[in-house]
């Protein structure tokens, strides 16, 4: 076994958190190697390419569809949850994940040079300052150790580096404060017609639930792509989006492609490729094909001492998807360790070294979103621009967050796809009536054309019993654990999903649309709750395996992402958050690994 | 009967327009047909797919993207009938979606999927393909004027 | 006597404005010939230099704007008949609607040249020289150099002000243009209206005697050659690298371009070439009425709605698809196998059709 040491710092993950944090110590002189689990790929764009046309001709469009399944570095994909069979819910138990239940866990993640930023949606939200001490307003959830104000000026990096399109004004709600002058680099990605039309339809409604009423209000969302240079950020500077790697034209605005969610034909949507490129050229290093299997550590003073890895041979990940390749083990040492593999990497690489803390892998979380569909009363377009260009914000916060989830509602653009397979299945639909020719297209365009959909990100509480262990009966092709999950959601959550459900019932009525919502359930994600019909699917935001706390009794790291028990070892990503709130994760955690990064430099050179 | 290739090809045209609902130039436009008609042919076996071509050849459509109401109503039952009903679908699916659906089912190419033809009946793109520009997904929904 | 000076001055702006879009069309239709995943480079390369023909055409109506003129966009003048012949002092050469070929290069080439005895005139260096511009008497780096010299006079005469009189609310803003090199620049004095010019001359030709384009100067944007440079790298099939120079041949790395790998377009398609009803005819129709919108969206744009720019942008898009489908339609009867391609012809607004894809502002219009 080979052992080497120049860099540093060396970093696990060559994901958003990853390459942020490389990014900014190569910035400040510091030697930085990066290993990533997954294949060798250069930044050509034809290499993207590739992933696009894999997704073009998958014949299941799943998240995972352009990037292709790899034996050394396998990841979950949405299929692998099944239905429900006579109450139970069932799994592929040769897929990634072994699940017990007893609810889905229907989130994934991509293993992949850039990580599941390839195919995030894009949504850059910041939390709210209450999510930060939930449990002292609410007696809900846990606090954190830092709060709204420590992360804003990390906020602000953090969108500069995505590049993140908004306005400032439709931004503060619920306390949510920026500098003065502050505009976002980018201005809002325009909304869509349906945006508009909601809006318009909706105005004077209110919500009315439990004795209080909430507004209809359609704000623009933050997105993380390409839109109009805002020529005030920066107090005047402005700011220059920036396009695909390898082809800096192309990209250069959103041009309305309609597949954030699995892949970006022309990068406007930012992804982590983006800042490795940047940390690339400032000299840090990319091992490709190296999975860390082992953090080595003295027992005593539980300083890291290297990390063990197998660097798996080359193949071609496009074609050859069957194979296990053959490895070499390696060990690897630098002065600071950084784990920023995904929440569930993460502690599944703890786990498989031994670590004591026994909050590693505890408090998994995610944002069940509960999917709500139904026709406009008009056609509005559907199927045209980013997957979600607003949301309505009105129930992120409240004092109801004591007894049920708060949640924030995404508008879909694409129509059914999401929960209904559309516009497949209404072709199908069309087929089944016997209809074809002319009378084929007009169904389907009068159908589809006045689709969308809603989705309910109901927050989830950290629980101990949610989590992620590892089981020496399984394991990967490279002899690495697979993560086994254990996880359910409470009645705080249903709580929250009756509301949800109750809310998308009279927002189809102040609309005068057509609520078609149908669950079936057989489908993984379906409850019966009070007698209502609820389902939920995963949005993809892993959280919570090795949370920010305190001390080691309660968290895994502490404020500054630095782990209480090995001092040399930092943690970045979802794993540290220890609430969710309703934002999408990216952004907090992209400004926490600046700060991660500060800290780390400051250690260093201490 | 002998059927010379370009008369298959000239039939499959026809064939597929009526089952479609698009002109000759919208399918044309999609550079596929030669290529749709080899996979049909691959899958269903040329002989399978002559019967289907010489059923509808003998209804002697003049105007494939005007039909009258007897032509219509004799491709009604051409389309319906028990021999027919399973392969017309499969081309309809193949020209909508790109895909072939048989038991093992496959995207033909990255052109068939971006080509597949229900993005233009349902008045959108492909999605991944063929992108409208910046900003167009703000405006009203293409009315259709026809 | 300013006014007198003013419609000579709007006279070439005019033409430049004419000049900058004339090579578009050409560069288009050999772009859409090219498959972007067999020829990535040369795909990139005659985009790139398209995107920034469309900066050029947009900074000549932004000079126009500023000194009080109307840039005139939809207008049957405005699109030359291809094949168009270009007469230049030292080179005259037809230029058309051909494929993507070692040919149609090297024809890109020739508009692209520099002319390497250009000089970069400073001010106060002027003499007062304000005659009117016939392309067919210089290169167009004379042309465009002889449009500095009028600006640069009349400013000494009149001032700034008088000068530079037009509504800056005409003015299209760099947030409009995207997708290639450069920027647009907002023009409201001499210094940025021969700062614009500039653009449009080191984009194409070079900065004087260098192969790159400015870019990474003027706009702190990746390094990039010129026109003519990038035409010549596809034509040797090597890149150019640092220190090569503009006279000799590059020394980069080897880009290989399969020639063969094309869409084998007939040459300067047109519409009634194709028997009316057929297939061809009805996507060639199609894209001409496209076009002929997109010249009026675009005309708008310049002439105050320049919001309009996004939906012109957005008739672009379907263009590049329409377009894509007439190079999939084989032409009946060609013995070489030849397909469509699209003839950007200029109909009339009388008879332009309200299509599916039309927008409403527009469909009101005609």
């Amino acid at each position: 076994m080979s052992t080497e040491n120049t860099y540093d710092v060396v970093i696990v993950g060559a994901g958003i958190t990853g390459a942020i944090v490389a990014n900014q110590l190569a910035e400040k002189g510091h030697k930085v190697l990066i290993l990533e689990a997954g294949v060798q790929k250069s930044f050509d764009f034809e290499s993207y390419r590739a992933y696009l046309h894999h997704y073009y001709q998958n014949t299941i469009k799943i998240p995972n569809s352009p990037y292709p399944q790899n034996p050394n570095a396998p990841q979950p994909l949405v299929t692998d949850v099944g239905d429900i069979e006579d109450g139970i819910q069932q799994f592929n138990k040769d897929g990634y994940f072994r699940q017990y239940g007893p609810a889905p866990f229907q989130s994934t993640y991509t293993r992949a040079k850039g990580g599941t930023t390839l195919h995030w949606l894009g949504t850059c939200l910041r939390m709210l300052p209450s999510d930060f001490k939930e449990k002292d307003l609410y007696d809900s959830g846990k606090n954190w150790p830092i709060n709204y104000y420590d992360l804003m000026p990390y906020y602000r990096m953090a969108e500069r580096e995505i590049g993140v399109s908004a306005d400032v004004e439709e931004q503060a709600f619920f306390g949510i404060e920026f500098e003065e002058n502050y505009v976002y680099p980018m201005t809002k990605i325009p909304q869509s017609h349906l945006d508009k039309k909601l809006t318009e339809w909706t105005k004077g409604a209110t919500f009315d639930y439990e004795g209080k009423t909430y507004p209809y209000k359609v704000v623009s969302t933050p997105q993380g792509r390409n839109s109009n240079p805002n020529p005030n950020y920066n107090n005047g500077e402005g700011y220059q989006p920036v396009g695909a790697v390898g082809n800096p034209d192309l990209g250069q605005r959103c041009e309305g492609n309609s597949a954030c969610v699995p892949i970006c034909p022309v990068q406007a949507k930012y992804n982590a490729l983006k800042t490795l490129k940047k940390a690339v050229d400032k000299g840090v290093v990319i091992y490709s094909q190296c999975v860390a299997s082992e953090i080595l550590y003295d027992e005593d003073s539980g300083e890291i001492t290297g990390i063990k890895y197998k660097e798996y041979e080359d193949f071609d990940s496009l074609t050859d998807t069957s194979k296990p390749c053959n490895y070499i083990e390696k060990v690897i040492t630098a002065k600071r360790y950084v784990l920023a593999a995904h929440a569930v990497e993460n502690a599944k690489l703890m786990l498989a070294s031994g670590f004591k803390n026994k909050n590693i892998g505890q408090n998994l979380m995610d944002h069940p979103v509960l999917l709500t569909w139904g026709l406009a009363p008009e056609a509005i377009g559907a199927f045209r621009g980013p997957g979600s260009t607003s949301g309505i914000p009105s129930l992120r916060d409240g004092t109801f967050r004591k007894d049920r989830s708060a949640f924030r509602i995404e508008i879909g653009n694409w129509g059914w796809n999401w929960p209904a397979g559309s516009p497949t299945t209404e072709l199908q639909e069309g087929l089944s009536k016997q209809l074809f020719g002319k009378e084929l297209r007009a169904f389907l365009l009068d159908t589809v054309q006045k689709e969308f959909r809603l989705g309910f990100l109901i927050e989830q509480q950290a629980l101990s019993n949610n989590s992620v262990t590892i089981d020496d009966r399984y394991r990967d092709e490279l002899g690495n654990y697979r993560p086994i999950i254990n996880y359910n959601i409470t009645d705080h959550e249903k709580e929250g999903m009756l509301a949800a459900k109750e809310f998308s019932k009279q927002f189809f009525d102040a609309l005068s649309g057509t609520d078609k919502t149908q669950y079936s359930p057989d489908k993984g994600g379906f409850i019966l709750y009070k007698g209502e019909e609820l389902w939920w699917q995963g949005a993809g935001h892993l959280a919570g395996t090795h949370i920010m706390g305190t001390d080691k009794e309660n968290s895994v790291v502490d404020k500054y992402q630095r782990c209480h028990e090995h001092k040399n070892l930092f943690l970045v990503g979802c794993g540290n958050m220890p609430t969710m709130g309703t934002s999408n994760p990216t952004l907090t955690i992209a400004a926490l690994s600046f700060w991660a990064a500060e800290n780390i430099s400051k250690d260093l050179n201490s | 009967m002998k059927i010379t290739v370009s008369e298959r090809l000239d039939w499959f045209e026809k064939l597929s327009v009526i089952l479609t609902g698009f002109s000759r130039s919208e399918l044309l436009g999609t550079g596929l047909i030669e290529i749709y008609l080899d996979t049909i042919d691959q899958h269903l076996g040329e002989d399978h797919v002559n019967t289907l071509l010489d059923s509808f050849r003998k209804i002697n459509i003049q105007d494939e993207e005007d039909l009258t109401a007897e032509e219509s109503r004799n491709i009604q039952e051409l389309v319906e009938s028990k021999s027919n009903e399973s392969i017309t679908k499969l081309v309809i699916l193949l020209w909508y979606t790109g895909q072939w659906y048989g038991k093992n089912s496959y995207i033909v190419s990255s052109q068939s999927y971006l080509e597949g033809l229900v993005w233009k009946a349902i008045g959108a793109h492909p999605m991944g393909g063929k992108q409208p520009g910046y900003g167009t997904w703000g405006f009203p929904p293409l009315t259709f004027s026809s | 006597m300013l006014d007198t000076y003013k419609e000579e001055l709007f006279k070439n702006l005019q033409t430049a404005i004419e000049l900058e879009h004339s090579t578009i069309p050409p560069y288009l239709a050999a772009f859409f010939t090219i498959d972007q995943d067999t020829n990535p480079f040369s795909w990139q390369a005659v985009r790139s230099v398209v995107m920034e023909e469309m900066l050029h055409m947009t900074l000549a109506c932004n000079i126009l704007n500023a000194v009080g003129g109307k840039p005139y966009i939809d207008n049957p003048k405005f699109i030359p008949e291809y094949p168009a012949k270009f007469n230049f002092a030292d080179r005259k050469f037809d230029v058309g609607l051909i494929k993507f070929s070692k040919s149609s290069i090297e024809t890109f080439m020739e508009i692209e040249k520099p002319s390497e005895t250009r000089l970069r005139v400073k001010g106060e260096d002027l003499k007062g020289l304000l005659h009117p511009i016939d392309l067919d008497e210089s290169t167009i780096g004379e042309f465009y150099e002889t449009v500095k010299e009028q600006f640069t006079m009349l400013v000494k005469e009149y001032g700034e002000e008088s000068v530079f009189n037009g509504d800056q609310s005409l003015q299209i803003t760099s947030k409009d243009y995207y997708g290639g090199g450069g920027e647009v620049i907002e023009v409201h004095n001499l210094e940025t209206a021969l700062f614009a010019i500039d653009i449009i001359v080191d984009q194409g030709e070079g900065a004087p005697g260098s192969i790159y384009d400015g870019d990474e100067t003027y706009f702190g944007q990746d390094q990039e050659v010129a026109h003519y440079f990038r035409f010549k790298e596809i034509h040797v099939e090597r890149r150019y690298q640092e220190g090569d120079l503009p006279t000799e041949e590059p020394t980069g790395a080897s880009v290989p371009v399969n020639w063969e790998a094309v869409k084998d377009m007939i040459e300067n398609p047109k519409a009634n070439h194709f028997p009316e009803g057929s297939p061809a005819r009805i996507k060639a129709d199609e894209f001409n009425q496209l076009y002929s919108h997109f010249l009026r969206l675009l005309h708008l744009t310049f002439n105050g709605q320049s919001d309009l720019i996004v939906k012109a942008v957005g008739m672009m898009y379907q263009m590049k698809y329409v377009a894509a489908e007439l190079l999939n339609i084989q032409i009946p009867d060609n013995k070489e196998g030849k397909v469509a391609g699209p003839p950007f012809e200029y109909i009339p607004i009388e008879q332009r059709k309200v299509y599916a894809w039309l927008l409403p502002e527009l469909a009101s219009e005609i």
